[in-house]
């Protein structure tokens, strides 16, 4: 039994995009192109939201990386009728079967983090750009919803290698593509059932808060405040 | 494995997606068209190199399957540079190696240089086309007439480059780049007299006092930028560093910042001497440093008996702080609070623009900056600014004699770099336009392009255009078809980064010298060739006498060569985990070495396997070597400036102190234009990546097109709302964009990105921007430039 969890430092963070690139690069998320990003439909699981307060000349500008909250109570697993979206229990990530997705859109409503995409349009990519599309992770056709994984194959994959070699696995060995690109080090990542982890020790800093935790979602994702 | 689309749907109508459906539901899908892309498994390959899109040399490891798809790059955990990690460009790799854009053969203009008509030609008779000119030009004496247009590049290559004009006999080889390798910053160069760049420890600052440096968006290298900005707010650092950002808009820099200051435009070198002004009134400057290390500071007699003024009279006399408050826009009590924190937390930086053709900044302005840093002592500690060693590549053989080549080399340089017009300039590029359309020093013949793009970049791309289609033959390397290229005569197509192999020397923000391999990824895509194989190959094809100063047999000979000279310095190890780092510099501090290799056969195959080597230490206190100016000292009085002017017989020391003139207003022209890199800029090239291009402007939630920002008092008062178009004029033309309302904008200011570039669409603020050069060092001050707007 694993909960899956990640604590992001917003102190460090410099809105370098790193990990919106690296996130699209592992999950085969579509590009996007001038016409649908104007409509807003680009595709992006991992986004950094800017929130721009006060004005001239004391604006303040705060960044604030937006992954899936995989929540320990998710809105958008109860309402989804296909079960395309869900629960494990076993390692606490909110799941999205991208077969099964009948394209109703009711998790997307659900989602108090309005964080699940919808294809609107097919993905497309140049001949070329074929080439670097990553087989461990499957191409969504258009019309379904698709959403952030904590990049569950490679999770799914470091298991394997454990097996095969015939040893334990190790927590460390799995890390989503975002955390492993982060240049200043703002994400973490780790088991928050294990009271010893790195992110169980952040997750209990004064500076802890979670997104929208009044709503009783009881995200996994911990963000860590600015100031104290 | 391969899969097809109809053993899918073979597979789905199957019992087996039962499996996964369930059972639940019906097995036809509505959408099973668009379900086309398997994409096929691979064995899985690692392959270590480095990143070539900005300058900072950060290590990537390329995931390849079956030896022949690059599908993920991601960072080097070992590479001392990006440990592990990358920035967004980086990622975007794969992107352009797979690029839609690419030139996949060498090209011959057919059409009018411009009209892009090309036809598609074989490498031999490309090479033909280019040697049978260079060998024309060497009967008729004329070797001179030919010139390098260079932008990023070092190492081997740029060595072979220059072997090839002195070879050949020409002087010209002209850099192009905003980060120069080889070149200080015009107003670090006279106070320091240093010959090479200077790097900034910021991850080990306490303080950080940046004018106008929009160090966390395009810096020189940005993932050890963002690593230092996230090591100043660790938690485990307490207190936190801070930063401070001054600049006439809200950067992203500056909203990362602790402080934003806005100043007006142009007047930074005011704000950096009411600092210093008050350091010195309040005697909080570092006194011991000044005595023992500076030159100029206090006024003094000369053996002719003349008295000079100093920078502390000059300052206290020149600088006071309602004055500097007046010029600045900035409060008195802030300039008090600025100068305090930085003399309380030391170590501090202060950090001006380093950028050569992206610059807001004139070389006084810069001197200004600097002169904090020498007064409060910031050199060669740690969180202070530091002087890196470049790895020593052994050097090539001397050339052999050759008067016709001797002849070429000490002619003029077609840039006129070094006038007395420009008196601190090493290149020119600016100017080289100039001097071609009117033949001075005389005519040119043959121009060679390599990584730069200077009608995207420079201020003066008009008259780029007008050179590129006098010169008779114009050669690009370009992997892209990028806008200098489109005017060119004929193409010859280098490998991208990842297809080619080359060596990497630079350094860390500590100082520290690294050498990186560059080395194929996957085997080159198309028909394109490493531009060094290209050189080798013309050499031998000139003339026996140029073929006899390239006796390798190719590039990979030439590689092992000077590497040789790293190896030889019997210092540092290959990359490794940090704890061998730590046994690597204790060693070596106390005269040990115990590199991990034996000999320099076991040395080359561990820089292909771990990505390169390093050296972990920085000997600091080098004082000769660090400040080389006729005083060895750091100078506040630039005897350099003084040497090189003492044609003009100018004799009042305020011009060798650093005195910045004041920002001129233009009539007509009400605001003043800053123009910004992106993050997703290469440094100065576009980058044909969608993903870039989707994440540019995500604090203006403006993706893919530019946008102009104005303050929201500002637009009402010229009657514009949010998402209005509108044009931006000055003397020089007009663009037209979409107004964005920003409070993070001076009333006077408007801000454009820079390099959104389309088809028949004018949005690049390059076109509008001023052509005035620095009067000393003749590089392009896009702050200067003046504009009005109004709706369109």
């Amino acid at each position: 039994m694993h909960r899956w969890g990640m604590v992001i430092d917003l102190a460090k963070c410099t809105g370098c995009q790193a990990c919106v690139v690296a996130c699209q690069a592992e999950n085969n998320v579509p590009s996007s192109n001038p016409e649908q990003a104007e409509l807003g439909r680009s595709i992006h699981w991992m986004e950094i939201l800017t929130f721009t307060e006060h004005e001239y000349p004391n604006v303040k500008i705060r960044f604030m990386p937006r992954p899936c909250m995989h929540c320990d109570n998710p809105p958008c697993t109860k309402v989804c009728p296909v079960k395309a979206t869900y629960y494990s229990k076993e390692e606490g990530i909110v799941g999205q079967v991208d077969l099964r997705c009948i394209g109703c859109r009711y998790c997307t409503t659900a989602c108090p983090y309005n964080l699940k995409s919808f294809n609107w349009y097919k993905p497309h990519w140049p001949a070329e750009m074929k080439n670097y599309l990553n087989p461990d992770v499957d191409v969504r056709p258009k019309g379904v919803v698709e959403k952030c994984t904590f990049c569950g194959h490679r999770l799914v994959k470091v298991r394997e290698k454990a097996k095969l070699e015939g040893r334990e696995f190790n927590p460390d060995e799995y890390i989503p593509a975002c955390v492993q690109a982060c240049p200043s080090g703002v994400l973490y990542f780790g088991d928050l059932a294990d009271p010893n982890s790195k992110v169980s020790e952040l997750s209990k800093s004064i500076r802890a808060f979670r997104l929208m935790e009044e709503l009783g979602t009881k995200p996994k994702v911990i963000y860590l405040s600015e100031e104290v | 494995m391969e899969h097809s689309r109809r053993d899918f749907l073979k597979f789905l109508s199957s019992g087996s997606v039962l499996a996964f459906s369930g059972g639940l539901f019906p097995v036809k899908f509505p959408w099973e068209d668009s379900f086309d892309e398997i994409v096929p498994q691979g064995i899985e390959t690692w392959v270590p190199s480095v990143c070539q899109l900005c300058p900072g040399g950060c290590g990537i490891l390329a995931r390849v399957l079956d030896g022949k798809r690059l599908v993920k790059i991601e960072g080097n955990p070992l590479h001392p540079i990006s440990r592990g990690t990358l920035c967004p460009k980086g990622f975007a790799g794969a992107q352009v190696l797979y690029s839609p854009f690419r030139i996949k053969t060498p090209l011959r203009r057919v059409g009018e240089k411009g009209s892009k008509k090309w036809e598609k030609i074989n490498w031999d008779e490309a090479l033909n086309l280019v040697s049978d000119k260079l060998r024309t030009l060497r009967t008729e004496k004329t070797t001179y007439t030919t010139a390098v247009l260079m932008g990023q590049c070092r190492g081997t290559t740029r060595q072979l480059f220059k072997r090839f004009l002195d070879a050949y006999g020409s002087p010209n080889l002209i850099d192009n780049n905003s980060y120069r390798e080889e070149t200080p910053v015009p107003g670090v160069f006279l106070m320091q007299g240093s010959p090479y760049p200077l790097v900034y420890d910021l991850e080990n600052a306490n303080y950080i006092l940046s004018f106008g440096s929009n160090w966390l968006e395009s810096f020189w290298s940005p993932v050890q930028a963002f690593r230092s900005f996230g090591k100043l707010n660790d938690d485990k650092r307490a207190p936190r560093g801070k930063t401070v950002q001054i600049e006439p808009r809200l950067s992203v820099t500056a909203a990362r910042s602790n402080h934003w200051v806005p100043i007006n435009p142009g007047t930074e070198g005011f704000l950096a001497l009411g600092i210093a002004y008050m350091l010195i009134k309040e005697n909080i400057y570092n006194q011991d440093f000044v005595s023992k290390h500076t030159f100029g500071f206090e006024s003094w007699k000369d053996p002719s008996g003349v008295v000079h003024s100093g920078f502390k009279d000059f300052v206290l006399n020149n600088f006071n702080l309602s004055d500097v408050s007046q010029i600045t826009g900035v409060s008195i009590d802030t300039i008090i609070r600025l100068a305090r924190d930085f003399a309380n937390m030391q170590p501090a930086i202060a950090l001006g623009e380093d950028n050569f053709n992206l610059n807001h900044q004139n070389t006084f302005t810069r001197m200004a900056i600097h002169s904090l840093n020498g007064l409060m002592g910031s050199f060669e500690i740690n969180g202070g600014v530091l002087l890196p060693k470049v790895p020593p590549l052994s050097n090539f053989p001397s050339i052999p004699a050759d008067p016709l080549s001797t002849e070429g080399r000490n002619k003029p340089r077609i840039d006129s770099a070094g006038n007395d017009k420009y008196p601190l300039s090493k290149d020119l590029p600016d100017n080289f336009p100039d001097n071609i359309l009117s033949d001075r020093p005389y005519p040119l013949n043959l121009l060679f392009i390599y990584n730069a793009d200077p009608v995207f970049t420079s201020p003066v791309r008009g008259k780029f255009i007008q050179a590129l289609k006098k010169i008779p033959l114009v050669v690009s390397f370009s992997s892209f078809m990028d806008e200098t290229s489109e005017y060119a005569d004929l193409i010859l197509p280098d490998h991208t980064y990842l297809e080619r192999l080359e060596d990497d020397p630079t350094y860390t923000l500590q100082g520290f010298q690294v050498l990186s391999l560059r080395q194929p990824v996957i085997e080159p895509l198309y028909q394109t060739k490493s531009t060094p194989e290209v050189l080798l190959e013309l050499s031998r094809k000139i003339d026996d006498k140029m073929s006899s100063a390239f006796p390798w047999k190719d590039y990979q000979e030439v590689l092992t060569f000077t590497v040789k000279g790293v190896f030889d310095l019997g210092k540092g190890d290959l990359f490794g985990v940090p704890f061998e780092e730590i046994w690597t510099r204790v060693l070596e501090k106390r005269g040990w070495k115990a590199p991990s290799y034996k000999n320099l056969e076991e040395f080359n195959k561990g820089i292909k396997e771990k990505g390169g080597w390093w050296d972990p230490v920085y000997k600091s206190g080098e004082w000769d070597r660090v400040f080389k100016t006729p005083s060895k000292k750091f100078e506040f009085y630039s005897q350099i400036l003084k040497n090189r002017l003492k044609n003009q017989h100018i004799k009042e020391d305020k011009y060798f102190l650093p005195n910045p003139p004041l920002p001129e207003k233009e009539e007509g022209y009400p605001l003043y234009l800053r123009v910004f890199v992106l993050h997703s800029l290469s440094t100065e090239r576009d980058l044909p990546s969608p993903w870039l291009k989707d994440t540019a402007g995500f604090y203006q939630k403006e993706k893919w097109h530019p946008w102009v920002e104005i303050n929201p008092e500002k637009a009402k008062e010229l009657g514009i709302v949010d998402e209005d178009l509108v044009w931006v004029e000055s003397s020089k033309g007009r663009i037209k964009l979409k107004a964005r309302l920003f409070p993070g904008t001076m009333p006077e200011v408007v801000g454009i990105p820079f390099g959104f570039e389309e088809e028949k669409k004018d949005f690049n603020p390059i076109k509008i921007l001023t052509e005035k050069l620095d009067p000393l060092s003749g590089i392009p001050n896009w702050g200067e430039t003046k504009v009005k707007l109004y709706k369109a």
